[in-house]
């Protein structure tokens, strides 16, 4: 596996990322809504129901958790793009004509998707952060934010659901024909983050314990690593050429 | 017109395929660029490749003819290390693509200019050629040099900057050719580098392609295009499916005419051809007063049956080679499978 050659395709994706607004937009603009819609909807909770400082926690470490499962979905449409755009527009073909391996290949997609996600989702989750601390200050009489929980969710929850979301579009996209169908089938990746937090709403675990975000980050590493091998399994060279017209 | 003497069989290219691969492979010391053997492939149930067998001499310029479905494209595949064969070997100067360390190899010795070119739009000439070089893993000086010289030689350069989505089909398929040459590779696979271009941008390519086949590379070209395998190949493979022949479009043209030439004269009669028959050189017909004679070397054997005729008191008018065209023999070849 050498790195410089996934490095040289992640640079080459972010060159097009670059000059495709549309793709920039997508992966800056869902993080900054729900960090805006987010500490908003609470602000108006706090005002209009005067709701105690336990309720305002609660909301704050559900929707701290949303961020974890947009950091699973963002990456979707940039991996999609990432695969299918190239067989869709042809150009995997010379590439794979090159003395490159497919691992090289994933590495590089996984890149190319990866920084500007994180980037967008780290610009969302403090900005989020930032406005939840302004507008509940004055309800639970201190700054919830920063805390050891957010850190283990910027720095190991969110990156892994990020990569968790990568390896599952790239997945779908080794099976679909178009960007629309594998951003499509990547959903399917959300299932579980939604199953949690119904369960996190009632009650059955507790969404803003560490321990349990350990937990899941531990589940997501293992889900990860387990799809980027069947992505890889699936990657058919033949069939992409042959079959994808 | 009437054949009056001689037998069926005297091609002399079936002598050629039968005697060179054994000669080759006995004497051990000439090297291939492209050696192919018995190369197979089936997509399921579908014969897309049938034991394929040929090889390509360094600096030569091989063409691959065959009709749509013929397998041209696969065949190409198989070779770029894209898609596996099912049966049969294949090795790209000296490499064994069945291996993965020698498809790796291999690949680093090919250019390859895909029947789409499949350039990123988004990016510049310059930026899709850069990309490249460095997963061809060429030295940045090597890339650089090679891009101001082919962006120029292609008439590029003054629009390298633009992104290659507003370029034209042409422009393209230049790019294209650029690209399968940025690293300096020993063997260029191309599949129907002018197919639906414009005859001006055919010619340019074609024109472009000739300027690398006096550098002495290795070039496998596929084409429907018989005037251009005729005026750039040195060697021609007929493929429907499965190798109908390998040759020069010299010999494959005269495979049909059998070096044939035609004699006119004042009169024929029968000690005229009498004399020609003692000669035992090959078929001969008879149109009206005009007979034609299939020689096997043609300028040895010309002198010798002009000067029997001339013997036998006939009177020559004239004396022609006559020669079949690469697409007639083309499609007599296909035409006959």
């Amino acid at each position: 596996m050498r790195l410089q050659k996934s490095w040289t395709i992640a640079k080459k994706d972010l060159k097009i990322y670059r000059k495709r607004r549309s793709l920039v937009a997508f992966t800056f603009l869902l993080p900054v809504v729900f960090a805006v819609a987010l500490p908003l909807i609470l602000y108006h909770v706090i005002i209009a129901k005067s709701a105690p400082p336990s309720t305002v926690v609660g909301l704050i470490s559900w929707f701290a958790f949303f961020f974890m499962i947009i950091s699973a979905l963002v990456p979707l449409y940039l991996t999609s793009y990432n695969l299918v755009g190239e067989k869709v527009e042809k150009s995997l073909e010379p590439l794979l004509a090159t003395p490159t391996s497919d691992g090289e290949i994933f590495i590089g997609k996984y890149i190319a998707s990866f920084i500007p996600v994180i980037i967008g989702l780290w610009v969302g989750i403090f900005v989020f952060y930032s406005l939840i601390d302004v507008t509940t200050y004055k309800v639970i009489g201190y700054y919830y934010f920063p805390n050891y929980g957010s850190a283990i969710l910027i720095l190991i929850g969110m990156p892994l659901a990020m990569l968790y979301g990568i390896s599952f579009g790239t997945l779908a996209s080794s099976r679909a024909s178009s960007v629309q169908v594998a951003y499509q089938l990547g959903a399917a990746s959300l299932l579980p983050f939604l199953v949690l937090y119904v369960l996190g709403e009632v009650q059955v675990i507790s969404l803003s314990s560490t321990e349990n975000i350990l937990i899941i980050s531990v589940f997501l590493l293992i889900a990860t690593v387990g799809i980027y091998f069947m992505s890889k399994a699936a990657f058919n060279r033949e069939k992409i050429l042959t079959l994808w017209k | 017109m009437t054949k009056i003497y001689g037998h069926n069989s005297t091609n002399s290219h079936h002598l050629y395929e039968f005697i060179c691969p054994i000669v080759i492979r006995w004497s051990g010391k000439m090297s291939f660029a492209i050696d192919v053997q018995h190369l197979t492939k089936k997509f399921h149930s579908t014969l897309a490749v049938d034991n394929l067998t040929f090889q390509v001499g360094k600096g030569e310029v091989f063409g691959l003819l065959g009709p749509n479905g013929a397998g041209k494209t696969t065949t190409v595949r198989m070779l770029c290390c894209l898609i596996p064969p099912t049966e049969g070997s294949a090795s790209i100067g000296g490499y064994d693509i069945s291996s993965i360390e020698g498809s790796m190899k291999a690949r680093k010795i090919i250019g390859l200019v895909p029947d789409n070119v499949g350039l990123y739009d988004t990016l510049s000439a310059v930026e899709n050629l850069q990309f490249y070089g460095k997963m061809y893993e060429a030295p940045d000086q090597l890339v650089n040099n090679n891009i101001e010289k082919y962006l120029k030689m292609l008439d590029l350069w003054e629009k390298r900057n633009q992104s290659v989505g507003t370029y034209s089909k042409g422009m393209r398929q230049k790019v294209a050719v650029a690209r399968a040459l940025i690293h300096d590779p020993e063997i260029l696979i191309m599949d129907e580098p002018t197919a639906n271009l414009d005859p001006e941008a055919s010619r340019t390519i074609r024109d472009f392609i000739i300027e690398l086949k006096k550098e002495n590379r290795t070039i496998m070209l596929n084409t429907h295009n018989l005037d251009e395998a005729q005026r750039i190949c040195t060697k021609i493979g007929v493929l429907k499916t499965h190798m109908i022949t390998v040759d020069t479009p010299g010999n494959l043209q005269r495979s049909f005419s059998g070096s044939r030439i035609s004699i006119k004269l004042a009169d024929i009669n029968a000690q005229i051809l009498q004399a020609v028959k003692a000669l035992n050189l090959g078929n001969i017909f008879q149109d009206s007063g005009t007979l034609l004679i299939d020689l096997a070397d043609i300028d040895k054997d010309t002198p010798v049956v002009v000067n029997a005729i001339s013997a036998a008191g006939g009177k020559i008018k004239s004396v022609n080679e006559v020669k079949m065209s690469l697409e007639e023999a083309y499609f007599k070849l296909v035409g006959e499978e």
